[in-house]
């Protein structure tokens, strides 16, 4: 199957973003190139990015493979994306507000009210609260596929605690220590201002509470370090000028919620947290979570924190949702969705899971609460055991996945041994809501280094790549 | 209808025996005024703590947060009220408030149906008269007992144990309930006994919602439908999101709960 290239297209063209870039490669040659990615991979090893994969009893660190190939967009190509991830966000905020407020979604008939109501992501305690300025998801990933020259398709949101944000600061600035010329060649929108417009947007969702007086305090609430984007949150909190926290810093006190600082105490107006709604705390959720923050929910619900994101916004990325998003957009925005969705088969209903059982060997079948590309099937990939494991599971409990065509995801060259070699790719820009969405040009560009593979996912041996959006 | 109001006087002692450091209260202990009763007189006084957070949570109970005092023993409750109860045959009516009747059909830990569960709803219809029938046959199933260890247990689990009190009463029922496809919720408060004044402890009981009747109310363990005896104060999913009183404290006291309790019935204030 002939794959859309982001170099070459279809064939031996070179696309107009990256005609700069290959008149400078012809230039140099791949072990200059290689020297680069031996270089830039003992920076990061310096700076520290690493990332643990669960689900080994030795929780491994490791680098996530970074390639020096970048990807490239044109300004065109980035403002339809910009445009239709903006509607998007807007539309998932307003279907969160619906579903814990009036529900008109569900009188429409649009959503059936059962699966929000019955959905574990749906959460009971968010119903009747008015979050600050009315921000549910404060920072939106949203992961999208090209398949073709300006066919692009959002695989999945990411509306919880999406993470990958620090590669894409990383990754940009090894570049530009790598390639210096290049940035004075090309003219390549800037990134590294995100962790300050992450600070302006937080800043401006302050609880009722704030009096208005100085900037508001915001702090980063981490699992702590055995957490696997722990980088991550003490980079942005630094990055931010943000106090890192954990749970056990934090108390209710008077009204608020507090973090002992080595000052003293100190109230936290915006709480940027990375943990789940689970572990939130313990008072309201899990009962047996010890990482969370006992009261904060009665403190969030009584007007004296802002939490972000919002909980509960797990059942605006949920799998099962998902499905319906054209329709969510089309109800909350008046218009048809700018960017569309991968055709999606909801195993809940009995066509779809007899369509989904024949056609095991043809279609991507995920988990509806999954992600990190666990307990997926990619049907084109397995054995013909692993589908009939997989078709057991599907029949124990079809409401637990959707099913989806094999997408031949767009390649990116990447550098290997033999020299430039595609693999395939998707891209999570992040979105910053406040009372308006803010997407930082590019976004995070994963991709699968296995050559013929469509499993992204850093957890799955995926890598990442810095992603330029030209100015022109 | 008799007019007549209940006088409730309630005291909850939480006696931690050492001086107590970090520790939190949760309370939905404002009694509701609705369709089910008017609150003529509600005051609540809280020793030991302070309060940090104010706010109506999703079933509309006013709940509060208290920070206990640093170095405080103890932490009491103490509720004096008067309420004139509106209903005499267990009927409260249509679903009111913020969340979605749907909501009731969703189970919880707590509710979670099982085997036994499912088999004692066998064969159930979902009329006012299907209903009574299911509360006769859940007490019948698990005699009233208070020999039974206090902590909340799962429905399935009190059920298979074949006794409990009214807190395992009403699991059951509600964990019955949504199985049958009928919106069930936990309600917490007081009644009062025919033949006494003082009272051991609060009570809780079930409501189911029923096509035609809305919001219905079934007190297993006495085979009663709440009627001008009953004084409401919470409500949830199940008991943990109705309790009047749940706390979080850390550290180890040998804490001596008591429960002072009186519910008298006092001729209306006209």
């Amino acid at each position: 199957m002939a794959h859309f290239d982001e170099m070459t297209g279809f064939g031996d063209i070179t696309r107009q973003p990256y005609q700069s870039y290959e008149t400078w490669l012809k230039e140099v040659d791949t072990d200059h190139l290689a020297k680069k990615a031996n270089r830039a991979e003992s920076l990061f090893r310096r700076t520290g990015i690493t990332f643990a994969v669960y689900g080994s009893d030795e929780v491994d660190e490791r680098l996530i493979p970074f390639d020096v190939v970048p990807r490239i967009m044109s300004a065109k190509e980035w403002a339809y994306l910009e445009k239709g991830v903006t509607q998007r966000v807007e539309a998932l905020n307003a279907f969160l507000h619906d579903v814990y407020h009036g529900q008109e979604i569900f009188k429409a008939g649009i959503v059936p009210e059962e699966l929000v109501l019955n959905n574990e992501a749906y959460c009971p305690p968010m119903i009747g609260v008015e979050p600050p300025a009315g921000v549910y998801t404060h920072i939106v990933g949203t992961d999208i596929v090209c398949t073709g020259e300006g066919d692009y398709f959002v695989l999945e949101d990411n509306a919880r605690t999406p993470s990958g944000v620090s590669y894409m600061l990383e990754n940009r600035e090894t570049m530009m220590q790598m390639f210096p010329e290049l940035f004075a060649q090309m003219k390549v929108r800037e990134v590294a201002h995100y962790p300050e417009e992450l600070r302006r947007s937080l800043a401006s969702v302050p609880p009722p509470v704030f009096d208005g007086n100085g900037r508001p305090t915001v702090a980063v609430l981490t699992p702590g370090i055995h957490n696997s984007a722990y980088f991550e949150h003490s980079f942005l909190a630094d990055q931010m000028g943000a106090e890192l926290v954990d749970a056990s810093d934090l108390r209710v006190k008077n009204g608020r919620v507090v973090m002992r600082t080595t000052t003293g105490e100190e109230p936290i107006d915006v709480l940027y947290r990375r943990i789940d709604d689970d572990f939130l705390d313990p008072l309201t959720f899990n009962p047996d979570s010890l990482l969370g923050v006992p009261g904060i929910m009665d403190v969030y619900r009584a007007g004296g924190i802002t939490i972000a994101n919002a909980p509960g916004t797990g059942i605006a990325d949920d799998k099962a949702i998902y499905s319906y998003m054209p329709e969510i957009v089309r109800f909350y925005t008046g218009n048809d969705a700018i960017l569309p969705n991968v055709p999606t088969h909801r195993c809940r209903e009995k066509d779809a899971l007899a369509y989904t059982l024949d056609n095991l060997a043809d279609l991507v079948v995920k988990e509806v609460h999954g992600s990190g590309g666990y307990g997926m099937l990619v049907g084109t990939a397995a054995s013909g055991k692993e589908r009939d494991d997989f078709a057991a599971k599907l029949l124990a409990k079809p409401e637990n996945y959707i099913a989806q065509p094999t997408l031949s995801l767009s390649t990116c060259p990447i550098l290997t041994k033999a020299g430039l070699a595609p693999r395939h790719v998707d891209l999570r820009p992040f979105s910053l809501v406040s009372d308006k969405v803010k997407i930082v040009p590019g976004g995070l560009t994963r991709v699968a280094l296995t050559e013929g593979s469509l499993v992204v996912n850093s957890s799955q041996g995926g890598g990442t790549k810095d992603t330029w959006v030209l100015e022109a | 209808m008799v007019d007549v109001s209940l006088r409730i006087v309630h005291e909850t002692r939480y006696d931690y025996g050492v001086p107590m450091g970090y520790g939190l209260q949760r309370l939905r202990v404002r009694a509701p005024s609705g369709a089910a009763q008017i609150v003529e007189a509600w005051d609540v006084t809280i020793t030991g703590g302070s309060q940090a957070a104010r706010f109506t949570d999703q079933h509309g109970n006013e709940s509060e947060l208290y920070v206990l005092t640093p170095g405080a023993s103890e932490f009491v409750v103490r509720i004096e009220g008067s309420v004139k109860p509106l209903i005499e045959d267990g009927v409260v009516g249509e679903h009111d408030g913020s969340a979605p009747l749907g909501l009731y059909l969703r189970p919880t830990p707590l509710t979670m149906p099982g085997q036994a569960v499912r088999a004692l709803s066998e064969s159930i219809g979902t009329e006012l008269a299907d209903i009574h029938a299911l509360s006769a046959r859940i007490l019948e199933a698990m005699p009233f007992d208070t020999s039974v260890p206090a902590n909340a247990l799962a429905a399935e689990d009190v059920l298979q144990r074949g006794a409990g009190v009214c807190q395992d009463h009403s699991h059951v029922m509600i964990a019955c309930a949504r199985h049958l496809g009928l919106p069930a919720r936990y309600v917490t408060g007081y009644l009062k006994l025919n033949d006494r004044e003082e009272q051991g402890a609060g009570h809780a009981w079930a409501e189911v919602h029923i096509p035609g009747l809305g919001w219905t109310g079934f007190d297993v363990s006495n085979g009663y439908a709440p009627d001008t005896r009953y004084a409401r104060l919470a409500t949830g999913c199940d008991s943990r999101e109705a309790a009047p009183v749940e706390g979080l404290i850390f550290g180890e006291p040998q804490t001596t709960l008591s429960v002072a309790l009186r519910v008298e019935e006092a001729a209306a204030q006209q």
